[in-house]
């Protein structure tokens, strides 16, 4: 294992890390940003037009790596389509997988007009109206 | 490209490393973050024990 091959690498995933958007780089924990800086190679200053997420091709073998942890422990659990849970869903109710919710509905609807027929009869005892009127 | 598609770009990007790297280095990467970590803490140690020694 080449240590100062990592010590490179850490200097290049911190430029990586700094351009990320906002959100992305809420997930990494500070203290890891730390670790970073304080770790790597400090006469080594990479330029963001040379070390990117765009050209991955052309990271080094370390800072691959370090990127591949990063994503194992800070990214693995994000949903990376959420539009596809609603599409899909979508798609069932229309496909008549979603029947059983449907059908939920209409037994609901059901029930409240069995309940208000039953008011109204009981009202119409009560007060001796006929439920023409 | 709205924000939030920039966003998962960058995670799908992160996740394509990911699958692309043998865990054996991935293994041999968080070995390498733990050697330097304790580098790190030695280091601050004898910086803390530097400054506590009595001057002459």
């Amino acid at each position: 294992m080449d240590l100062n091959a990592y010590k490179i690498a850490f200097s290049e995933v911190l430029v990586i890390i700094n351009n990320m958007h906002p959100e992305n780089k809420k997930r990494i924990p500070k203290k890891f940003m730390d670790f970073l800086e304080e770790s790597r190679y400090k006469d080594y200053n990479p330029s963001q037009e040379d070390i990117n997420l765009e050209n991955e091709k052309n990271l080094k073998k370390e800072t691959r790596v370090i990127l591949a942890i990063i994503y194992k422990k800070y990214f693995s659990n994000v949903d990376l389509d959420p539009y596809k849970k609603e599409e899909d869903k979508m798609n069932d109710i229309f496909s008549g997988k979603e029947n059983v919710s449907i059908s939920n509905v209409n037994k609901y609807s059901k029930f409240l007009y069995e309940v208000t027929n039953k008011l109204k009869r009981l009202i119409s005892r009560v007060f001796g109206v006929s439920q023409g009127e | 490209m709205d924000i939030e598609n920039k966003e998962l770009k960058e995670i799908r990007q992160l996740k394509a490393i990911y699958d692309s790297v043998p865990q054996q280095e991935i293994l041999e990467g968080e070995q390498a973050i733990v050697i330097h970590a304790e580098r790190n803490v030695e280091r601050q140690n004898n910086i803390t024990r530097d400054d506590d020694a009595p001057t002459l």
